[in-house]
């Protein structure tokens, strides 16, 4: 491909550009300018210069801590669910058989439904009065008269396993897109060698699957770790601060404290863990180009 | 290296960018304008007024009573403008940062307090004085009780009341006659009996709020008043760290973890679900204000005729509730402070504007002397059983009762008590919950 | 050869029945939509409606604010759509079709922006909006969306891009054919399919944002689809009926683009993982 004057590439890209800086960066800096301010709406209508006091409460809030331990268990959770889900529909629907065009793309419902929808019909399902599903889990006795979302020991593994229900759709194309991607001859020559169903999932199908579930999984982790309308939707958070994630916490401190500056430093905070994770993502990327 | 030294230059030209630009915002604070003041070459003096409703009836309310007080004040023209309730707060923080504030306006009362530490605020003392002078008697003593308690801060007056409203208890009295109760508890001890006799395998005895929302701390409010207990002790810091207010949160939580009189899911439940259980029938008791009789008559279930309001029962210290409402008040940097006080005395005069501008709110009006006024625009049966909101404002009280209220109110009226309640419904210990209580608003209060 | 027969008989229906298990919540929104609401509330396992009835969505659409809120997500939705993919056609033909030195910078910067999270940026993004006075407006709250949308975007149309032989815009330019002509005239015809899934896929973000929503509209009138559900919860009591059928009409949309545009959204938007 030759290469093309250099201006006209950066005129195409500068809109884009112009995007970047002003809805990106520059807010993102601004928020780091923040992070370092005191700014309580009830105290003072403009922030005040803080230094570091901002992060060293933010390293002594055991709130913060708890929600941080908690959103990795959200987050391996929803992933771990969304994996399990998805392989079992891949290798379903991989299949060649007639129903399994229609029922891949019906499995996407759950993914395309936006975020509202779902939290209020799972909601609902699950309410104590009225939820279909929860009165089929108190006939079971796997629930009590209350609700699963009113139990602060059950309401996390709740909203987790619903944030899978949604996310697992996207997991479930990824992976049966690299399964119709392997030959069918692998495993015509594994029968010929006596390899039984499982052992050919075993040897061939799981270790050609696992770049993508890893890639996939960084991608749905990331997701995960910082949702907010799910949860915000089905819980805000409760009960007691059982299902309070990150983004959350985060959403709290702006809109109900009116604490400005430290939802600015928790922000913060995240962000620097998604450079961790998109370090990760973008090294799995480079290392599966080269190779 | 070199594209190193190119990034970090520009992130350099971005910070400064960044830095300069949040540095000039508030410079840009609104011009004076030359003459604006001046009202004497037959200028109008302008008076920008935020109304908070949307519904029209009250809007209309409103534009006939500013052409009455125009007329009667060629001078003055007072310009309303609609900015709704969910948005009032941001468009109030934005225009203090802007300097675009409006000269008079709503306020809830619970925030009046905040506005008024901030200093953004005019006094109404001055004009209050004057007024009683004309009209030879206090008329802050026309007042609700309890509006002294959001309005008088630091002994001075903030706000001039428009409109009141304060909760009751709603009973089904074909339930309470089928169970062969005769009359509607009086004191929270009954309630609690009254409630057990109710239960049945349909109908639970009463609802009681208990997710983080605004009805669990009002309704609870009513219950630990009523036990004598106080939201901020003698040094202004949390004052639950009593006996009093543990035995109330230990009543009222005891209605769902010991009772089960309330419903399974009560830990989770606000408004709307009781609401809702309430117009299903499954419901024999509801503690809420009159607001809820539409939602309940259009859902027109037989026993609607034998839906009664009751007293908010009284507790060891005795009778409480919950007091809501909203003032007009008057901000400071106004440029026609006295135009805009004449249209706040207009309005909010039982005997000029306050009669007509408070009724299409359904709410009683914030002056005790057209209470009754009020009270005749609601036909029989409903005005006797209405007559029980405005006796009950006389019992009706802020949280901080008997303290004036603290501009971190506004911030801890959010979820702080609220989570107490829960936290014990789900299994917590009242003794931690408290301590934890006090932590979150001594924290809170010291920021 | 039957017992072949009996086994993908088997398979299909073990499928089947675990799809509908799986999509139940769906099936059952969808259903209860047209029940009336003493059914909702009384016969609620009925997964098919005893009776049906379309009275929730009137009472849906004749709620205070839902249309309003339609018209509005409706304008954010296409506005987004139209100006995220313009300005992502340029920036994937700048990434695809040129070299230059800061290339590499610009194209880790999209991979990293596309990762970016709402809620990280919504402090910063709110506070300078309120400044502008841009809060509880529409074009405030394209401009969030345009952050949110327009990384995938490019990543996208620059994969769908580069799969168009360079041969072809190099044979136009031989012709006298200028840099915009190539873009206009031979490159977007080629993948305008893809590139209508690539704005089809944006209209669908905006459509069901929730965060920027909520966080910057608060008046009845600017709400978008999302918001106005919520507010159909109404202030006393929860309309079921109405619910269901305000979930049943937020999601129409974006399934039918999704179900329509799946081929190129699907390839897309796992391009970057799977394909590697």
């Amino acid at each position: 491909m030759g290469s093309r004057r250099s201006a006209a590439g950066y005129l195409f890209f500068a809109p884009a550009l112009i995007v970047f800086l002003l809805v990106g960066l520059y807010p993102i800096l601004y928020q780091i300018y923040l992070s370092f301010t005191d700014w309580y709406l009830l105290r003072s209508l403009t922030p005040v210069w803080y230094g570091l006091d901002g992060y060293k409460r933010l390293l002594a809030d055991t709130v913060l801590w708890e929600s941080f331990l908690r959103t990795i268990i959200w987050t391996v959770g929803t992933v771990a669910l969304e994996f399990v889900i998805g392989l079992l529909f891949a290798l379903l629907l991989n299949r060649r058989s007639r129903i399994n065009a229609i029922l891949s793309g019906l499995i996407l419902l759950p993914w395309v439904a936006p975020s509202i929808v779902v939290a209020y019909t799972w909601r609902w399902l699950l309410d104590g009065q009225y939820g279909a599903l929860h009165q089929v889990l108190y006939q079971f006795g796997l629930v009590g008269e209350r609700s699963l979302l009113v139990d602060p020991s059950l309401a996390l593994l709740a909203v987790t396993a619903v944030s899978a229900w949604k996310g697992a759709p996207f997991m479930t194309i990824a992976l049966l897109a690299t399964l119709k991607s392997i030959p069918e001859e692998l495993y015509e020559a594994a029968a010929v060698d006596g390899a039984n169903l499982w052992n050919q999932f075993r040897f061939i199908t799981f270790p050609l699957l696992i770049p993508v579930s890893v890639v996939m999984s960084l991608i749905l982790g990331v997701l995960a770790f910082y949702s907010f309308d799910l949860v915000w939707i089905m819980t805000k958070g409760g009960p007691t601060d059982a299902t309070l994630l990150l983004g959350v916490y985060l959403f709290r401190q702006f809109f109900e404290r009116n604490e400005l500056s430290y939802a600015a430093t928790i922000g913060v905070a995240m962000l620097l863990l998604l450079l961790a994770f998109s370090s990760v993502y973008l090294g799995l990327l480079r290392k599966r180009q080269t190779a | 290296m070199k594209f190193r030294l190119f990034s970090s230059l520009f992130v350099l030209v971005l910070l400064a960018f960044a830095l300069s630009s949040c540095a000039s915002v508030p410079a840009q604070a609104p011009a004076e304008q030359p003459g604006a003041e001046t009202t004497d070459e037959g200028v109008p003096a302008s008076v920008v007024f935020w109304q908070f409703f949307t519904d029209p009836p009250i809007i209309a309310a409103y534009e006939n009573a500013i052409q009455e007080f125009e007329t009667l004040h060629p001078d003055i023209d007072v310009q309303m403008e609609i900015v709704p309730w969910a948005e009032q707060q941001q468009k109030l923080t934005t225009a203090l940062t802007t300097g675009a504030l409006p000269d008079v306006s709503m306020l809830g009362n619970n925030v009046v307090a905040q506005y008024q530490a901030i200093g953004a605020l005019e006094s109404l003392s001055p004009y209050f004085e004057q007024w009683s002078e004309e009209a030879g008697e206090d008329i802050t003593a026309d007042f609700w009780p309890g509006d002294r308690y959001y309005y008088l801060l630091e002994d001075e007056w903030w706000g001039s009341p428009m409109n009141v409203e304060t909760r009751a208890l709603w009973y089904r009295a074909d339930l309470f006659a089928e169970a062969g109760i005769e009359e509607p508890p009086n004191t929270w001890a009954d309630l609690r009996d009254v409630a057990i006799q109710l239960t049945t395998d349909d109908v639970y005895g009463i609802g009681v709020p208990g997710a983080i929302d605004y009805p669990t701390l009002q309704v609870f409010t009513n219950v630990y008043l009523g036990y004598g207990a106080r939201f901020l002790n003698d040094d202004g810091m949390c004052g639950f760290d009593t006996p009093e207010f543990r035995e109330a949160l230990q009543y009222y939580t005891d209605l769902y973890l010991v009772d089960g009189v309330t419903p399974p899911d009560t830990p989770n439940y606000s408004r709307e679900q009781l609401v809702q259980m309430l117009s299903e029938g499954k419901l024999a008791m509801y503690i809420d204000g009159p607001w809820i009789y539409g939602t309940l008559a259009e859902a027109n279930p037989e026993w609607l005729p034998d839906l009664k309001v009751a007293l908010i029962p009284e507790g060891p210290a005795g009778r409480y509730g919950f007091l809501g409402g909203w003032p007009l008040v008057l901000w400071k940097g106004s440029d026609n402070p006295d135009a805009a006080w004449e249209w706040i005395k207009f309005a909010t005069d039982p005997e000029q504007g306050l009669p007509d501008i408070a009724a299409p709110a359904n709410l009683p009006p914030g002056r005790q002397s057209i209470a009754d006024q009020w009270l005749e625009a609601y036909e029989e049966p409903l005005r006797s059983e209405f007559n029980f909101f405005l006796e009950g404002l006389q019992y009706a009280q802020p949280y901080q009762y008997p303290d004036p209220e603290i501009p971190e109110m506004a911030s801890l009226e959010v979820d702080a008590v609220q989570t107490a309640v829960q936290s014990v419904m789900l299994g917590q210990s009242v003794d931690d919950a408290v301590t934890q209580l006090c932590e979150r608003i001594n924290d809170t209060l010291s920021r | 050869m039957t017992n072949k027969r009996f086994k993908n008989f088997a398979f299909d229906a073990a499928t089947i029945g675990l799809v509908l298990v799986y999509l139940f919540p769906i099936i059952w929104l969808y259903s209860a939509s047209l029940k009336p609401t003493t059914d909702i509330v009384g016969a609620p396992f009925d997964l098919l409606p005893r009776s049906v009835t379309l009275s929730n969505f009137t009472r849906m659409w004749n709620a205070v604010g839902f249309q309003d809120a339609l018209r509005n997500s409706l304008v954010v939705a296409l506005a987004t759509a139209v100006v995220v993919t313009s300005i992502a056609l340029l920036a994937a033909f700048s990434l695809s079709r040129f070299r230059y030195r800061l290339q590499g910078v610009f194209a880790t910067t999209i991979l990293a922006m596309q990762m970016l999270p709402g809620i990280v940026m919504v402090v910063p993004l709110i506070v300078i909006l309120r400044r502008m006075n841009l809060t509880d407006n529409i074009l405030g709250l394209m401009i969030t969306y345009l952050l949110l949308g327009l990384p995938v975007a490019v990543w996208m149309l620059k994969g769908y891009m580069d799969e168009i032989p360079p041969a072809l815009d190099e044979a136009a330019m031989i012709d006298g054919a200028t840099d915009w002509q190539v873009l206009t005239r031979i490159i977007i015809p080629l993948m305008a399919p893809a590139t209508v899934a690539v704005a089809a896929f944006t209209f669908m973000l905006a459509w069901g944002e929730y965060l920027f929503a909520l966080s910057l509209m608060t008046s009845t009138e600017s709400k978008t689809l999302p918001l106005a559900l919520q507010a159909a919860l109404g202030r006393y009591t929860i309309d079921w009926g109405m619910l269901t059928a305000g979930g049943v009409l937020i999601s129409i949309p974006p399934t039918i683009l999704f179900i329509y545009f799946q081929r190129y959204l699907l390839g897309g938007l796992t391009s970057g993982s799977v394909k590697g």
